[in-house]
């Protein structure tokens, strides 16, 4: 199985500057509770925790902007479920990409606070800067996460209206 | 003989035959299927699944995780390129855009001159071309399928003087649905799951499915083992062991599979999991002002050749090539540069969209190698050779999709470049391929097994067998010393029978 975000184990660096930010946050344990992030209750998770959760509805919201035709509310819930199927060494891996991406403001963006407690308008504009971001990591894990968003939010049917795709023929359908 | 599932039911623990086959695509059925005939003893070992029908859901995030490598999700390891490899009983050929191209005579010539293959002379490879066409039904595109989206490439290259063609194809009963890349429900692909899988049954032959091979042991011994390993219905975990036996084995899995099993199995070889060339392409998209629908009919007919090169003295097969695709909604999304607000609002126009992909044909570069946990490591770095390329090629779509009327048209880099205009072309020039900045993706993976005359030189020898094994061999593209073609299917299967029609004569 594929290990999407395995280069993030082998980032020592980046352990080191979850650690030091931890530190930087108040304390190693409250910092690294603060460092991942404000958590809201969620219910019937299979992999990630509440926290993580809300790192990737956050960033699941960045990549589409506030749309109104477009529903975007299983995407996490989706994620959560493809990784559940994942290898555990995966899902350690997507753990820490959530990771990156909740404490990325602070490790590297400059701000005096996680991603989730932003607001709105500065996570857009953060999240969207990662595509051409100079840090390769930041490049890597974008692309990883947003490959996986759109290929599901469009895969699904409830979104092809909106892109004005009548869905594919079957066999023995007429032609349009 | 039927298809067996080891997924579920019961399962053998032991399996002696005389020919293992790992790899169910054009190569490997191809030689199951010839073995076969001639009366041995053969199983087939796939990994993925069969799907056929109306198990082909043309859904795509079920399709892309349950008929590619990596649940859709195989890379290099900087992420550059996705390497879209088949997992299911054919192969690459369930998943792959039908496209028939022949090696060209250029590229023999190139084997032969540079690299020493001498024993594939035009005499020696022509019956075994021409069968291959026969086996997928190959026929010219018809006009009356070519949709929207490639008449306007046509129309394009046209306008600018351009060579270009439709493509031959092997599909038969085509009722144009347009999901060609994730599977034909039609069953309209005349692949090796349709054609030398079901001969090779019924020549006597065994297929598995949801069999994985890991390693091949006592390489040197006339019994070779296999370790088998069954997997969950999904594909997803491996779930017992099963060990088969067999005294010739052909390891036909892909370039980046069959160096997987080969490093796995021990061979030792300077050459093995090297020279790797991944065909890199980088879409294109055109918008239109009048709806394309580019997602109905078949995606791939048309191709600008202008600017292909056949015969470059020190490559063989170089230049860029521009074909026409489409895909359904989810995996043209990912391929889009948009963030934020303009994500929804590029996807909005998704029927007025066009796209093409600028196929260059590269340098053997890259390498495969083994994580510690035994997974594929891909890892290639892309010469500038290849990106220059890139954006010529890029320049020459946007000019075609200009000429053809298109309002605009977006390199879908990071960051995006827009084409509105003659003078907006130039914008491409500054594209500088950083890693993970451009959609990039590998559809024909080919090396990592070199065919040369000696083991100081390559993997195989000229009989396909590895140096230093007994009856081991390898009949995929792996053994390809640079690439084949723009579409491989049809030099794997050309290839397959010539090397299989003489191990078979020497096997008697």
């Amino acid at each position: 199985m594929a290990r999407p975000f395995a280069f993030l184990t082998r980032r020592r660096f980046l352990r080191i500057g979850l650690a030091s930010a931890a530190v930087l946050g108040g304390g190693a344990v409250g910092g690294g509770l603060w460092l991942r992030g404000p958590r809201t209750d969620v219910d019937g998770l299979d992999v990630l925790n509440a926290a993580e959760f809300t790192t990737l509805t956050n960033a699941i919201a960045a990549t589409f902007g506030p749309t109104t035709t477009l529903d975007t509310s299983g995407l996490a819930r989706s994620f959560d479920a493809f990784v559940a199927d994942e290898p555990a060494a995966n899902r350690r891996d997507l753990r820490r990409a959530l990771q990156v991406v909740e404490a990325s403001p602070v490790l590297f963006g400059g701000y005096g606070t996680t991603f989730s407690r932003l607001t709105a308008s500065e996570r857009d504009a953060w999240w969207a800067s990662w595509p051409a971001h100079d840090r390769l990591l930041l490049r890597k894990v974008s692309l990883a996460f947003r490959k996986f968003f759109n290929l599901v939010l469009y895969g699904d049917p409830a979104s092809w209206s909106h892109v004005g795709y009548l869905g594919p023929r079957r066999p023995g359908d007429p032609p349009r | 003989m039927a298809i067996v599932d080891l997924s579920t039911g019961t399962r053998p623990a032991l399996r002696t035959v005389d020919v293992c086959v790992i790899g169910s695509g054009p190569g490997g059925a191809t030689a199951a299927r010839l073995l076969a005939e001639r009366g041995h003893e053969v199983l087939i070992l796939e990994e993925g699944p069969d799907r056929t029908g109306a198990a082909l859901t043309q859904r795509g995030p079920e399709m892309y995780d349950q008929l590619y490598m990596d649940r859709g999700g195989r890379a290099t390891d900087d992420l550059s390129i996705s390497v879209l490899q088949g997992r299911a009983l054919g192969g690459g050929g369930v998943i792959n855009a039908c496209d028939v191209v022949p090696i060209p005579e250029g590229v023999l010539h190139h084997w032969r001159t540079r690299f020493g293959l001498h024993m594939l002379s035009d005499a020696a490879i022509a019956p075994h071309a021409a069968a291959a066409l026969e086996d997928l039904s190959a026929n010219p595109i018809d006009e009356s399928a070519v949709n929207a989206a490639n008449h306007l490439l046509r129309a394009g290259a046209n306008a600018m003087g351009w060579r270009g063609e439709l493509m031959r194809h092997n599909r038969v009963g085509c009722q144009g649905l347009g999901t060609c890349l994730i599977g034909c429900p039609a069953n309209a692909k005349r692949n090796p799951r349709f054609v030398a899988i079901p001969a090779a049954m019924a020549a006597g032959a065994d297929v598995w499915v949801r069999s994985r091979a890991v390693r091949i042991r006592d390489l040197s011994a006339e019994v070779k083992t296999i370790d088998v390993r069954a997997l969950d219905p999904r594909g997803y975990h491996e779930i017992s062991s099963v060990s088969v036996r067999a005294r010739t084995v052909i390891v036909a899995a892909n370039a980046i599979n069959s160096a997987q099993l080969l490093l796995a199995s021990g061979v030792d070889s300077p050459h093995l999991g090297r020279h790797l060339t991944l065909q890199p392409q980088l879409p294109v998209v055109a918008r239109f002002r009048e709806p394309v629908h580019a997602y109905d009919g078949i995606p791939q007919a048309f191709a600008i050749t202008e600017f292909e090169q056949e015969d470059h003295p020190e490559h063989g097969l170089w230049g860029f090539r521009i074909e026409a695709i489409m895909g359904t909604p989810g995996i043209v999304a990912t391929m889009l540069p948009a963030v934020g607000p303009e994500n929804p609002a590029l996807m909005a126009r998704y029927s007025y969209l066009a796209a093409s992909l600028v196929l260059v044909p590269d340098a053997p570069t890259g390498s495969i190698s083994l994580h510690g946990d035994g997974r594929p490591r891909v890892r290639y770095r892309a010469a500038e050779a290849v990106h220059e390329r890139l954006r010529e090629g890029a320049k020459a779509a946007a000019r075609a999709y200009l000429a053809a009327g298109a309002e605009e048209v977006l390199v879908p880099v990071q960051p995006p470049v827009a084409i509105r205009s003659e003078a907006d072309v130039a914008r491409i020039d500054a594209i500088d391929f950083r890693p993970a900045t451009a959609p990039l993706i590998s559809a024909h993976q080919q090396g990592t097994a070199r065919m040369a005359g000696n083991a100081d030189e390559g993997v195989v020898d000229f009989d396909g067998a590895v140096f230093g094994t007994r009856d081991v061999y390898v009949f995929d593209s792996s053994p390809f010393p640079t690439s084949s073609s723009s579409h491989t299917m049809t030099p794997i299967i050309t290839l397959s029978r010539f090397l299989t029609t003489g191990l078979a004569d020497r096997l008697g």
